[in-house]
């Protein structure tokens, strides 16, 4: 297992990254942006970043609002802060531009969420999701298609912003954004798919037939903000176990056509997904993972057994004749 | 990276859990509902509303993003603002019960976001809607213009009889005005709809528009009266029920 896959299951074990100092190392990482970061986070190849700065400046005939608003900002420090320490500005002007690199390394790799219409990019993981919940539990299926027309729409500020739109506490986000980012494109998914279902008891209480709109809409929405609902740790180990029971690659080619051909919710299933998969595998806890191993254990050794007496029986009474 | 990963390794589940817990604030959450005025008032509230509204009208709020429309809702439903601007994706909403005329309505009203990107998921609210109350700012004449646009899309999605009102948002900021209130009051004629202009932040005229909407909705349309709560429960527990035996039946069927 090489190192970023380590990083990556540290990520999606229990409590993830725990800090920011981690997060600070880990997130570009993640991301495979093209930055190196020293101890503290900060760029040690500032001519790298300068270089691109000025290269994304110069090919827009207009700069774009990201690059107006980051000079913005290192003007606003020069200005009002003249008094410090010109190393310190240097450091937040370089972690200013980290940060661009950083969201443009995210782009890349979640570019359907910034298409200009959701018909391309958001409507289709919105299917995925009901299709993921139907093949998981019908029941609740039934009730959420009821109540949505169609479409959850109360999933989408939870997927379009990992949850962050919804949870006030900021330290869950950040939770949830180690795994995000250490995992599928589509774990959000995996995710919303795990909160509903840890909320069936909620739904089949409330859920009125002659309204299923607003009872569905009742349960869900703000239930980030209820802490007692919403245990983040337990969230993203349900998600863990279902993105094993239902891995992407199983599903996502019915939906593929709505996809666009170059996203990489598809992309990212054919050239990595074993290696998703694995990590999964090694992130579950022990237990689980030692019942797995001795099933498959019992599969193989059964097979072997069946297929030396099935072939004894086969020269047996092949040789009965003579 | 190979130092990161050791130091993430190095520290063990239950270091992680320590720090953890110290890191986060624990919430007293049956504490917090026992001492919730606010919430026992919303509970008493909902009871009142399920047995005893005369109706049940369904609100929708439309118009371009940033133009107040989360709150308008925020003052109508809670008495609260805020000036945070947090825009709304997909939908929110929110049940108030008032009273109009001597009849008890509750109202069911649907927040939209008003992003050009969500009109698609939107545009689905609109059918069930009984009406529809288009929004703009005042101090943007662009929103402004896009009541248009607004007004096509409820054309074109909702039911033929649907009622609707125009509020012009934000009167308090009388200094950055772009649209007057004539003009205001001469679209709404165009499209020979009610027109009040609002300040959610002021709490002028919310109430009234709100009122106003339900209004247009008792005198325009037959309404849809809500079974009594008792009726209600009833029939959930049959379709509840009928539910059940479908799902035994498709089971046994699936075995034989």
């Amino acid at each position: 297992m090489g190192q970023i896959d380590s990083l990556k299951q540290e990520c999606l074990s229990k409590y993830g990254l725990l800090d920011n100092e981690n997060r600070l190392k880990a997130w570009p990482l993640l991301l495979n942006a093209n930055i190196l970061v020293d101890d503290n986070g900060v760029s040690q190849n500032e001519s790298l970043i300068s270089s691109r700065t000025t290269i994304d400046s110069n090919r827009s005939f207009k700069p774009t609002e990201k690059i107006k608003s980051l000079k913005q900002e290192i003007d606003w420090a020069k200005f009002i802060k003249p008094h410090r320490d010109s190393d310190q500005i240097d450091k937040d002007i370089k972690r200013s531009l980290n940060t661009y690199d950083i969201c443009k390394s995210y782009e890349k790799s979640n570019k359907d969420y910034m298409l200009k219409t959701f018909e391309e990019g958001i409507i289709p993981l919105l299917t995925l999701l009901m299709k993921l919940l139907e093949e998981l539990d019908q029941d609740i299926y039934d009730m959420v298609e009821q109540g949505v027309m169609g479409q959850p729409t109360f999933t989408l500020s939870w997927i379009l912003t990992w949850f962050s739109h919804d949870i006030d506490k900021f330290t869950d986000v950040q939770r949830i954004y180690d795994a995000c980012l250490a995992s599928h494109p589509l774990y959000v998914v995996y995710m919303a798919v795990a909160v509903i279902l840890m909320n069936k008891q909620s739904i089949d209480e409330e859920f009125d037939y002659d309204d299923p709109m607003v009872s569905i809409q009742i349960v869900f929405q703000n239930i980030a903000k209820k802490s007692s609902d919403f245990n983040v740790e337990t969230i993203i180990q349900q998600a863990n176990k279902l993105i094993i029971k239902m891995p992407p690659e199983k599903f996502i080619n019915s939906q593929s056509s709505k996809l666009k051909q170059d996203s990489p919710f598809i992309k990212y299933q054919l050239d990595q997904y074993y290696q998703q998969n694995n990590l999964l595998k090694n992130s579950m806890p022990k237990k689980e993972a030692g019942i797995i191993k001795n099933v498959n254990q019992l599969f193989y050794s059964t097979a072997i057994w069946v297929t030396f007496f099935a072939v004894t029986v086969y020269s047996m009474s092949s040789q009965k004749p003579q | 990276m190979e130092g990161l990963i050791d130091h993430l390794k190095r520290n063990h589940l239950k270091d992680k859990e320590e720090m953890f817990v110290q890191g986060s604030s624990v919430r007293p959450g049956i504490i917090v509902l026992v001492n919730d005025t606010d919430w026992e008032l919303k509970q008493i509230n909902f009871v009142l509303t399920i047995f005893y509204s005369d109706y049940l009208f369904k609100v929708l709020l439309i118009g371009n993003s940033g133009v107040g429309k989360s709150s308008l809702l925020l003052r109508f439903a809670d008495d609260v603002f805020t000036d945070n601007f947090m825009p709304t994706i997909g939908v929110d909403f929110k049940i108030r019960t008032i009273e109009v005329d001597g009849k008890t309505i509750k109202l069911q009203i649907w927040d939209t976001a008003g992003q050009e990107r969500f009109k698609t998921i939107t545009s689905s609210y609109y059918k069930g809607a009984h009406g529809i109350i288009v929004t703009y700012d005042i101090t943007d004449r662009e929103s402004f213009s896009a009541i248009e646009n607004w007004m096509n899309e409820v054309e074109k999605h909702a039911s033929d009889n649907i009622s609707r009102i125009l509020v012009g948002n934000k009167s308090d900021m009388e200094d950055s005005r772009q649209v007057s209130t004539d003009e205001g009051r001469e679209l709404a004629e165009h499209y020979n709809v009610r027109f009040l202009e609002t300040s959610a932040k002021d709490c002028k005229n919310v109430e009234e528009a709100f009122t106003m909407m339900t209004r247009e909705i008792k005198s325009r349309v037959a309404i849809t009266q809500p079974k009594r709560a008792t009726e209600q429960t009833q029939a959930q527990r049959i379709q509840k029920g009928q539910h059940q035996t479908k799902k035994i039946q498709d089971k046994k069927n699936g075995c034989c």
